[in-house]
């Protein structure tokens, strides 16, 4: 965890940064462990409040998704889509109509009532991801998100959902450690490092001059 | 007047805020009971066996010492309900912004509305509670008088204390986790003097000023003449108690919308 000190640091550098994002458009952050992208979600989220004289300007419902988060093992598939579903935005009457399709999708249909506690970690996934895919929002903040879910074939299954479900007509902040997920689907990049802004751009340029900073570290 | 429902109606937030208020505090609820094999009678069965392990201590082993107070184990699970359901809110509160921290990371929400879930739950086991004394008290041949339509208001004072400190205490925790342990003594400290085991006349003898620092004598009071003697309340010292319980809350929300953010860096 950060400490204090660090973290008041981050936000300074994080002060300098100018950083646009219009509607529909899907946004790369990337940058090592410790570099504000949290930081900058946080801001973002507005859960961490900016320094004095910073202006972040959002418009329309956020939600920022991770997997992992926020299953509850003591409780059962059905009451974990009905409290992910209603902290994700949804009313009950929204999470009724969908219950059968989350269920369905996570491939979860002889476990509805069975404590989550009892799941693989493959079935949380599914069943996080189902959830999630319902979700509510103008502007989603993807926070490594994509974690390898599940076999091959829910893989396939969910890449295609993602595309259809998440990425139509929103504005998406996508976190990640991997260059191949930022790559192929954001549209501009930014690329940060100890709180400051190392480049910022198209996706191309940012990933590529990202890899050299590796290649360029083995040399010497 | 226009402009004023308009601002009104425009503070009500998304709709299914108050299903999500509800369904956290349901679940918390049901996840107490969730692995047990009788589940949810336990919430019944509880609080039956503890009035009836406090009539045998006091009408048979101690029976001297509450001679000289009628219906003593009455006396006592009346007001321990109560004292049990302030300290429940105020001990879960604390660890509220820690627990619930999947919630505030990911989706932007009113903190207080945790804070009244997390109360929910535990007024959802106290109601429980109420209800088995109820009926026990009334099979002990307690007929309740009518003052007892001022309960929703004791129970709203003992929420609002519950809730305001429970929020205080999270916020405090965030810089000083020993508070954990500070608050155990102050519990303690608050059982004694809350005129728990003895009447409030013992506290006003003691040092007057003390029914009136520590809110729960007079709801001790209020209770066990609402729900033990059948008698009439001190609609003064009620008033004064929720406007208490009012300013607790206050102080507890001004802090949570100043300082939780902090949560998310620290906890």
């Amino acid at each position: 965890m950060l400490s204090h000190k660090q973290n008041k640091k981050e936000i300074q550098a994080l002060k300098d940064l100018n950083l646009k994002i219009k509607k529909g458009e899907i946004y790369g952050v990337i940058g090592r462990n410790g570099s504000g992208k949290s930081t900058l979600i946080n801001i973002i989220m507005g859960s961490i409040p900016a320094n004095k004289g910073s202006k972040i300007i959002t418009r329309g419902k956020m939600m920022r998704l991770s997997l992992g988060l926020g299953v509850d093992d003591n409780l059962s598939a059905r009451d974990n889509i009905y409290v992910n579903g209603s902290i994700i935005g949804l009313s009950f009457k929204t999470i009724g109509a969908i219950f059968n399709d989350i269920i369905e999708f996570a491939g979860l249909d002889e476990f509805v009532d069975t404590p989550v506690k009892f799941f693989s970690k493959g079935m949380k996934q599914r069943l996080m991801f189902s959830i999630a895919m319902h979700a509510d929002a103008d502007v989603f903040l993807l926070d490594e998100f994509f974690g390898g879910t599940g076999d091959e074939d829910f893989k396939k299954k969910s890449d295609e959902a993602f595309r259809r479900k998440i990425l139509e007509g929103r504005t998406i902040i996508i976190v990640s450690h991997s260059m191949r997920i930022i790559t192929k689907y954001c549209d501009r990049a930014i690329w940060l490092n100890k709180g400051k802004t190392i480049k910022m751009g198209k996706t191309e340029d940012v990933v590529t001059a990202y890899k050299q900073s590796f290649v360029k570290n083995q040399d010497s | 007047m226009v402009f004023g429902i308009k601002a009104l109606i425009s503070r009500i937030p998304e709709s299914n805020r108050f299903e999500r208020i509800w369904k956290l505090a349901q679940v918390d609820f049901k996840k107490r009971y969730y692995n047990d094999r009788l589940g949810l009678l336990w919430a019944f069965i509880n609080p039956v066996l503890k009035v009836f392990i406090y009539f045998i201590v006091f009408s048979r082993i101690m029976a001297r010492v509450s001679d000289d107070i009628p219906n003593f184990a009455l006396f006592i699970f009346s007001a321990i309900i109560f004292w049990m359901c302030f300290v429940e809110m105020m001990r879960k509160g604390m660890r509220v912004l820690q627990q619930k921290r999947y919630i505030i990371q990911n989706i932007k929400v009113q903190k207080e509305d945790l804070y009244i879930s997390n109360s929910i739950s535990i007024l959802i086991g106290f109601g429980f509670n109420l209800l088995a004394y109820l009926i026990i008290a009334y099979l002990f041949g307690v007929r309740y008088s009518g003052s007892i339509i001022f309960m929703p208001i004791i129970i709203l004072t003992t929420t609002l204390l519950g809730t305001g400190m429970g929020m205080i205490l999270s916020i405090i925790y965030i810089f000083f986790r020993d508070i954990n342990h500070v608050l155990d003594i102050i519990v303690l400290l608050g059982f004694w003097t809350s005129g728990i085991f003895f009447p409030s006349s013992k506290i006003i003898a003691f040092w007057k000023p003390l029914y009136y620092l520590n809110p729960f004598v007079g709801i001790m009071d209020n209770v066990r003449s609402m729900i033990v003697y059948g008698s009439k309340i001190n609609l003064e010292i009620m008033s004064i108690n929720l406007t208490f319980g009012l300013v607790i809350f206050a102080s507890g929300l001004s802090l949570v919308n100043k300082y939780s953010y902090l949560a998310i860096e620290r906890l």
